[in-house]
């Protein structure tokens, strides 16, 4: 009994003492996550994380709405988080996305409405230098 | 008597921790054990989102709770596009698509470490991630020809508050290539935060064994002497518990059914004769047991479904009150934990407790009692009936010391290049802010370099662990959210225990046929 009741008496004093809590408000964000995703080749693309889809993720990158293949991925950093994922992407990375409950056909085309775009950017498009904005 | 020194304990340091040390919660209303877990309706009182079907979100800083079928809060609702915004004070869950929170950050003061990563404990209804039934906590396999499950690592440390310690015997593992490899895997619908992982080698004399104490030291078992053992309703367990066969001894239906009524235990009960050389030595009594799934039902069906989506606040919220951290964790170690006594000629005398360490793999355990005075010793083991399985008893005399303990951290990651390896095993060396965040599917095959044992010895590897779990929110449960509208906090008490075994009665059989069918693939297809 006495070593129980020293036990909360540290546990209390060193949870007094230690630590404080921070508001995780600060991670409530409407957007999904800023990413860096490395790809195979050695480039990368920095965006908002919109979409985990079973073939990709989608991005809005500065210059568009971008679709990016699970196989030209090999990195994903999130960078609020600094937490830097190299596989099992469709389970690890909804969470951090806009819209992890996935997106209808329209809802797809409506935000590529909104974007001016007729389709997502593809990263081999892009880099042949052309992008089918 | 326990409340009255609680109080008081928190009047003499509340000043110290809250004027000389920064903000925490604590507060004299939280101590009373009658004000802890009395919410009086369903809510999250963490920053959570509502994702709606229509893709759009509504952003709640300071949670939500319940009523009917709405969610009201402070909300901040926004469209599709995110261009524009409203102020919500309620969504009907018929617009909700997925439910989300967030766990607050936790940092370290006047420390330059960076804080532990933001949990999102998530909820997906259409994610198809939660078809698993049960959860589990880490798993650890051997990779020598099949892989052969060894360990379920920190089994009750089911929140961050619960971060516990805990060391697990390796029975297959082999020196192979300069070293030993495990595969550490996340196997259920569950995030998992590891904190550190070891492999410990110990060599110890020849023709003896080595196991894991209750307190994590290891106790050496020499020789394997004679006994007779009974259990509670009389049934001779002597040749069913003489081997490590995976066929155990298992309670008496009967005794659950009075359990159901009012609390009661089984025993096993043990008489070893004493031979005269070896009176006056220790005695060691070893163990190979693991807990059925009754305190499963106990986590999933009493403490976190009954609670709805109160859960979620409750793993994420209601554990950080250290006060009622401790009360859950106290009870629960105290009626699903295993009890060792030995007999000292006038009565049972308690010589140690064991915790629960999970239902999928089997655990190796090893307690020393005292001296044997007499030409006969008897030792008993007691458990709330169908809490346990023993598979094994054996009993020596003497405890001789380990020759050679060595620790040794894993040094590279099976298919990963070593700057990506280093990701993965630097925060397993040190027990501190810095965790290894695993979701569900994920494995990794750690490889620890080792030399041969000491020449004259034999070896016995275990791995020794620190971290917590969190599990996931089912679909069901948030269905049946919708449905409650009482406040029901888990309040731990017999009530609990009582209930818990009637659901046993009667699901016991289902759940363990379907257990092992609801595991969640490995990535990498490991098994």
């Amino acid at each position: 009994m006495k070593q129980a009741f020293l036990w909360v008496l540290i546990s209390a004093l060193l949870a007094g003492c230690t630590v404080h809590v921070i508001g995780p408000k600060n991670a409530l964000i409407p957007e999904g996550e800023p990413v860096v995703v490395t790809l195979a080749g050695g480039d990368q693309k920095e965006g908002e994380l919109l979409e985990v889809t079973d073939t990709g993720l989608i991005l809005q990158e500065h210059d568009g709405l971008s679709a990016v293949n699970y196989q030209e991925m090999r990195q994903v950093l999130l960078s609020r988080y600094s937490l830097s994922l190299s596989g099992d992407w469709q389970n690890k990375l909804p969470l951090y996305s806009r819209y992890p409950q996935g997106l209808t056909d329209g809802q797809r085309r409506q935000l590529l409405a909104e974007a001016g775009q007729n389709d997502f950017l593809r990263s081999y498009e892009k880099a042949k230098g052309q992008p089918s904005k | 008597m326990k409340k009255g020194r609680i109080l008081l304990c928190f009047t003499l340091f509340l000043p110290l921790i809250t004027a000389g040390c920064g903000f925490y919660r604590i507060s004299p209303k939280e101590i009373e054990p009658e004000q802890i877990g009395s919410g009086p309706s369903p809510q999250v009182n963490t920053p959570a989102k509502a994702h709606l079907k229509d893709g759009g979100v509504v952003l709640f800083p300071d949670g939500f709770k319940v009523e009917g079928e709405r969610l009201l809060g402070k909300g901040e609702k926004y469209d599709l596009t995110r261009k524009s915004r409203t102020l919500a004070e309620e969504v009907s869950l018929n617009e909700v698509a997925a439910l989300e929170h967030y766990e607050k950050d936790l940092q370290v003061v006047e420390s330059t470490v960076t804080s532990v990563p933001v949990v999102a404990v998530g909820f997906i209804g259409a994610a198809g991630l939660l078809k698993a039934l049960f959860g589990s906590c880490p798993t650890v396999y051997s990779l020598e020809g099949e892989p052969r499950l060894e360990a379920e690592l920190f089994s009750h440390s089911i929140s961050r508050r619960f971060e516990g310690d805990d060391l697990d015997r390796l029975s297959e593992i082999k020196l192979r290539d300069g070293g030993y490899r495990l595969r550490l895997a996340n196997e259920a619908p569950e995030t998992h935060y590891i904190n550190r992982i070891s492999l410990e080698t110990v060599d110890h004399p020849a023709g003896t064994r080595a196991f894991p104490s209750p307190d994590g030291r290891i106790v050496v078992l020499a020789g394997d002497e004679p006994y007779t053992a009974r259990s509670r309703r009389g049934a001779d367990l002597t040749s069913r518990l003489a081997a490590a066969d995976g066929l155990p001894y298992r309670s008496d239906l009967v005794l659950v059914n009075d359990l159901a009524g009012g609390i009661t235990e089984d025993w096993i009960e043990l008489t070893v004769p004493v031979p005269t050389e070896e009176r006056g030595k220790p005695m060691v009594l070893a163990l190979r047991l693991r807990n059925t799934l009754m305190a499963t039902v106990l986590l999933y069906d009493v403490m976190l479904k009954a609670q709805g989506i109160n859960a979620l606040d409750w793993l994420g919220e209601e554990t950080r009150n250290p006060l009622y951290a401790w009360r859950i964790y106290r009870w629960f170690e105290r009626n699903y934990g295993l009890r060792v006594e030995y007999w000292d000629g006038d009565r049972f005398v308690p010589a140690a407790n064991l915790s629960p360490t999970g239902p999928i793999a089997w655990h190796d355990v090893a307690v020393v009692l005292p001296t044997a005075a007499g030409s006969e010793a008897r030792i008993r083991v007691s458990y709330l009936p169908d809490n346990w399985m023993v598979d094994w008893v054996g009993v020596g005399f003497g405890a001789p010391q380990p020759l050679a303990v060595r620790s040794i951290f894993a040094k590279r990651v099976d298919g990963l290049p070593a700057e990506e390896a280093e990701r993965i095993l630097a925060p397993l060396r040190m027990k501190d802010s810095d965790y290894l965040v695993t979701s569900p599917g994920e494995s990794h095959t750690l490889f620890f370099p080792a030399d041969p044992p000491t020449p004259g010895t034999e070896r016995t590897c275990f791995i020794r662990s620190r971290g917590f779990y969190v599990e996931w929110l089912r679909e069901d449960w948030f269905k049946d959210a919708m449905k409650v509208t009482e406040g029901t906090t888990f309040e731990p008490g017999d009530k609990a225990i009582m209930q818990t075994a009637r659901l046993w009665l009667g699901k016991k059989e289902a759940m363990e046929r379907m257990f092992t069918a609801t595991k969640i693939p490995l990535a990498g297809g490991g098994q």
